[in-house]
């Protein structure tokens, strides 16, 4: 372990000039690519952003400049006409419940799967993958149907049940990182005589914190993000979800696009901040995690 | 260290939503104290129907309406129909075009004609609501569209209304295109065109063929022998490059946004974009569609818009919630929402302020019941037949098929329905 | 403990290890079986029983709404087999999935190569590049059919004007409306699947490319030799669901283009969609996911196997 990186430390030293001169001139090159590819990337965000601040007209005339006459009254407006701060804490609810409820089961299946390699688990593992095909159009009335039977259906637990369905997913995310990890760190903790659970828990899950805050993470954003589902099972004003509020605003004929990109926007910014907050967390976390060491 | 924060912004979020299920209990046993709740599935959206709302709720505070649509560009039937299917339909929900209706041929909406509002409504809707005499919805407003134009620019060409025929309207277009450069007409065929479903208007009407489309699928005619005329004029725009064949990826709001940039002379239109038009400091007017070769005069695009229904297992105190529902969007109270959202009330006896913009349409369009929309008279599988149209319009345009050809691929489709 | 259950183990006779094997072989699988218990119900009640009732609907003539539909044995699948217009979505579906699994695949891996090292505001790209995928692509579809408007009004096309050049007609022409869908798919979809190759690159031991550097490796041979093969798990991931996503994909199509011009760009799940709720024909709409899922298991699965052949002679 420490070898490599004593000899890399010499080498280092050694062609010390040319080597942090070509990569100074990398990084500036790095810098500008990425940073211009990113650029480009991210106009249609820019596009749906600026266009809450401009009056309709303005948004076909100048669609990517900066507004002549700074518009609030799209906010004022979205506010006004839209339970959003209810739907905002709906929203909030299924997506805290249905996320965390995906991760534990998820990684406790990749786990149980990494724990045994045995044909049963194999043949589990291979089932599993089956739920990746079916498209949802196909289970859409049943799951509907089964709601209604159980009184879930126009419910938030209703909707936290369905997007269980997500754990298949963490699943196969979380298992096929988990095979890259070391296992004789597994083997030995066994060795030592820890339970299963124990494992799992002080040692599995902070190895796998990579992969864990990018699935959830993900979940969270699809989960905030669904509109299929409660479009379909949820029926009453005060239960919609916020992307609901969003789809809403599309009309028939004619769709006032400001409004619209508005309650985007607002639909979006607690996934912003969410993702700022997870950002630097992941981020320190993971170089703590190996890059450095 | 690091966790501990994630941690704490998690059990944050937690703690805030386990608090929100106990408020929406509170909520909820509040609410149902003593209310009948009315729930219903709408076409319009949320922020058009909270104005209803609230005034209906005002006239009946025992009455709570809970209400949810489904947005335009979704599948507003596939949620209608999964809710009736799991047994949550809705009391009242979205409903247009008896004929076409296949809730009614499974006796899933509620007759009412016996109900004295249904009187109110004008003969148009009545007759749109109705299946063999029988009256199953209410429905207040219609629509029809005419040409909008840019009068500054028509007057450069020296004109100052749109033309009476067909091969003035294109020598016209010639006209605006050669000496100004500038788009003459931009319709947008993501549904059928509006030009054409004029067109067939005038032209059923002048064979006297009331059934319209319906004729074609009930075996009596075909599509190949009833729309060849009319396709065929329609398609000189393209042809004689009047226009350009990219109208095929071209959605109304872009059709109206090239109008608004001043890119368009003309496009084709209804009152939904009037406040946008208003807004945009263009001079414009509005005009009857032209007359085409062999039809009556001037039929426009148009067609009665979607009312409400009542589900047919609907019993006792919400029965009569429903019922007053559908009374409530027939009264004064409601139909001036309705007018004040710039709808065209078709309702006997109420007077509404017209746009001058739109007087000429509706007084010699609208008000004579000079518009129609083919898919209104497809029957049963009418989105089908429709979505299937909108497609072969557009292999039209762009030159993959001749008219002929539309109408025999329209006849197979029909076909393999059946 | 460690020492002293060792020393017995030394003392056991081979039938008694063998015996002690089995049960712990045994023990293992109960305790497995406990962690995959959860998933195992999730699988069965949220994928398994609708899936049956499918079936069960595809072989009757159920219309959607009727309560009682009638038995028609594999009539609908005659019927599915017999009329070509209700797969022409097919062709473009392939091309979708396997262009925007290659495309995202390709460009993906090289920018989380390079957002691993070292520039200026790389939290600010890595988080850009992650938020193109949050929007969903259905709300994402009704933005970029304002940016790739055919009309002069069109965003792009407003910059193409500016800078004098002709306006294109993306979403007019059948070939550029193609390429415009799958491109917003690899545009919304790099974001994510570099962020997922971002944490697979974290799980790469850093000494392989000390050892490397010593070696004389340059960042190319270090990419092909010790990149590429250490990401194989993370492809194997990234591909299968960029695969199975795009085979099922339907409201991108549906938004940005309506399926249009024409049938360009309809696809397989908008079929099953307009049978089931335009033609009230529940049970072909039925048949037809059947035979979809079918279908999906037999690429996903030789997906997965090729792929699992690949990273054998990686790894």
């Amino acid at each position: 372990m420490n070898t490599p990186a004593k000899k890399s430390g010499t080498t280092r030293r050694g062609t010390g000039m040319t080597f942090s001169a070509r990569a100074r001139i990398a990084y500036w090159v790095r810098t500008v690519v990425i940073l211009a590819l990113a650029a480009v990337c991210a106009i249609p965000l820019w596009y749906v952003l600026i266009s809450t601040f401009k009056s309709g007209v303005e948004m076909y005339s100048d669609p990517l400049g900066l507004p002549k006459h700074w518009v609030f009254g799209n906010y004022a407006k979205a506010f006004d006409e839209l339970p959003i701060v209810r739907s905002f804490f709906n929203t909030l609810f299924v997506t805290v419940f249905g996320v965390v409820f995906q991760v534990a089961i998820g990684s406790l299946a990749a786990y149980g799967m990494i724990i045994r390699n045995s044909r049963f688990t194999a043949l589990v593992g291979a089932v599993l993958m089956i739920a990746f095909v079916i498209p949802s159009q196909a289970t859409l009335i049943p799951l509907y149907r089964m709601e209604a039977a159980t009184g879930l259906v126009n419910t938030l637990p209703g909707l936290v049940v369905l997007y269980l369905g997500g754990a298949v997913f963490c699943y196969f995310l979380i298992v096929g990182y988990m095979r890259s990890l070391p296992y004789e760190l597994i083997e030995a903790a066994r060795i030592d005589g820890a339970s299963s659970l124990r494992i799992y828990w002080t040692i599995v899950l902070p190895l796998i914190r990579p992969i864990l805050t990018t699935v959830v993470v993900f979940q969270t954003l699809s989960t905030w993000n669904d509109f299929m589902n409660p479009n379909v099972f949820i029926s009453s004003t005060e239960k919609k979800t916020i992307v609901l509020q969003v789809y809403n605003a599309v009309g028939q004929f004619a769709t006032d696009w400001t409004v619209f990109m508005t309650i985007t926007v607002i639909a979006l910014v607690p996934v912003f901040v969410f993702f700022v907050l997870c950002q630097r967390w992941i981020v320190s976390g993971l170089v703590a995690g190996s890059v450095k060491g | 260290m690091k966790l501990n924060k994630a941690v704490r912004v998690a059990a944050a979020l937690a703690a805030g939503a386990m608090l929100l299920p106990l408020a929406a209990c509170g909520g909820d046993t509040a609410q149902n104290d003593g209310k009948t709740t009315l729930t219903m599935f709408t076409w319009d959206n949320d922020q058009v129907m909270k104005p209803y709302i609230e005034a209906f709720e005002a006239k009946y505070p025992d009455i709570k309406v809970d209400q949810s649509s489904a947005p335009a560009n979704g599948d507003k039937a596939q949620i209608l129909n999964t809710r009736i299917t799991g047994g949550q339909a809705p009391d009242v929900f979205y409903f247009g075009n008896a004929k076409n209706d296949l809730h009614v041929a499974q006796d899933l909406v509620l007759d009412i004609t016996d109900e004295p509002f249904v009187e109110k409504m004008g003969d148009g809707s009545r007759a749109y609501m109705s299946k063999d005499g029988r009256v199953y919805g209410v429905t207040s407003t219609a629509w029809e569209s005419g040409i909008v134009y840019n009068k500054e620019i028509l007057a450069k060409v020296g004109a100052d209304e749109i033309p009476e025929t067909w091969d003035e309207f294109i020598d016209l277009c010639k006209k605006i295109k050669d000496e100004l450069g500038v788009t003459p007409f931009q319709e947008h065929l993501d549904e059928t065109p509006h030009l054409v479903a004029a067109c067939m208007g005038g032209h059923y009407a002048a064979e006297g063929n009331e059934e319209g489309d319906l004729a074609i699928i009930n075996g009596d005619t075909t599509f190949e022998k009833e729309y060849q005329g009319c396709l065929t004029q329609w398609m000189r725009l393209y042809e004689e490059d009047v226009e350009s064949r990219d109208s095929v990826g071209v959605s109304g709001e872009q059709a109206l946004q090239e109008f608004i940039n001043g890119n368009a002379a003309m496009i084709i239109t209804g009152a939904w974009d009037f406040t946008k038009l208003n807004e945009s400091g263009i001079d414009w007017a509005m005009d009857l569609v032209p007359t085409f070769e062999g039809g009556e005069s001037r039929y426009g695009a148009g067609a009665d818009s979607p009312g409400y229904a009542i589900y047919a297992k609907v019993e006792g105190k919400k029965l009569d919630a429903a019922k007053k529902w559908l009374e409530f969007m027939l009264s004064d109270e409601a139909l001036q929402i309705t007018a004040d959202a710039g709808n065209i009330v078709t309702v006997k006896g109420f007077e509404q302020e017209i746009d001058p913009h739109y007087q000429k349409v509706y007084d010699e369009g609208l008000k004579l019941g000079k518009y129609y929309l083919p898919n209104q008279n497809f029957g049963v599988q009418s989105d089908a037949i429709d979505t299937e149209a909108t497609s072969q319009y557009q292999l039209l345009v762009q030159g993959q098929t001749t008219p002929e050809q539309w109408g025999q691929n329209m006849d197979a489709k029909v076909a393999s329905l059946s | 403990m460690t020492i002293r259950r060792k020393t017995k183990a030394v003392y056991a006779s081979d039938r008694e290890l063998e015996r002690r094997k089995r049960m712990r072989n045994l023990k293992e699988d109960v305790a497995a079986s406990w962690f995959l218990l959860p998933i195992c119900a999730v699988f069965v009640v949220l994928y398994a029983v609708p899936l049956a009732q499918t079936l069960y609907y595809s072989l009757t003539d159920w219309d959607g709404l009727n309560l009682n539909p009638g038995w028609v044995g594999l009539e609908n699948y005659a019927k599915i087999f017999s009329d070509a217009s209700i797969l022409e979505g097919l062709g473009f579906t392939i091309v979708y999935a396997v262009l925007t699994t290659l495309l995202v695949t390709v460009i993906a891996i090289p920018l989380a190569v390079q957002l691993n090292q070292r520039f200026l505001g790389r939290n600010f790209a890595r988080s850009l590049f992650f938020f193109l995928s949050v929007p969903s692509l259905a709300l994402m579809g009704m933005v970029w059919k304002l940016i790739l408007s055919p009309l002069q009004s069109g965003m792009i096309n407003t910059l193409l004007v500016n800078l004098g050049l002709d306006t294109v007609p993306w979403l007019s022409n059948s070939r550029l409306a193609q390429a415009c869908v799958i491109f917003v798919g690899v545009w919304a979809q790099i974001g994510w699947h570099a962020t997922l190759y971002l944490a697979y690159l974290q799980s790469i031991p850093s000494d392989l490319y000390e050892q490397a550097r010593v070696d004389g490796a340059n960042a190319r041979q270090q990419f092909i030799h010790i990149t590429l093969p250490q990401l194989t798990p993370g492809i194997v991931v990234s591909m299968f669901l960029l695969m199975s996503g795009g085979l099922k994909v339907y409201d991108l199509p549906f938004t940005l283009t309506g399926g249009g011009p024409g049938f360009a760009t309809n696809t397989v799940s908008q079929a099953i969609i307009d049978r089931g709720i335009g033609q009230q024909q529940y049970g072909i709409a039925s048949a037809l996911s059947v035979l979809f899922t079918i279908a999906m298991c037999v690429v996903i699965f030789a997906q997965l196997g090729i792929s699992s052949m690949i990273q054998r002679r990686f790894v």
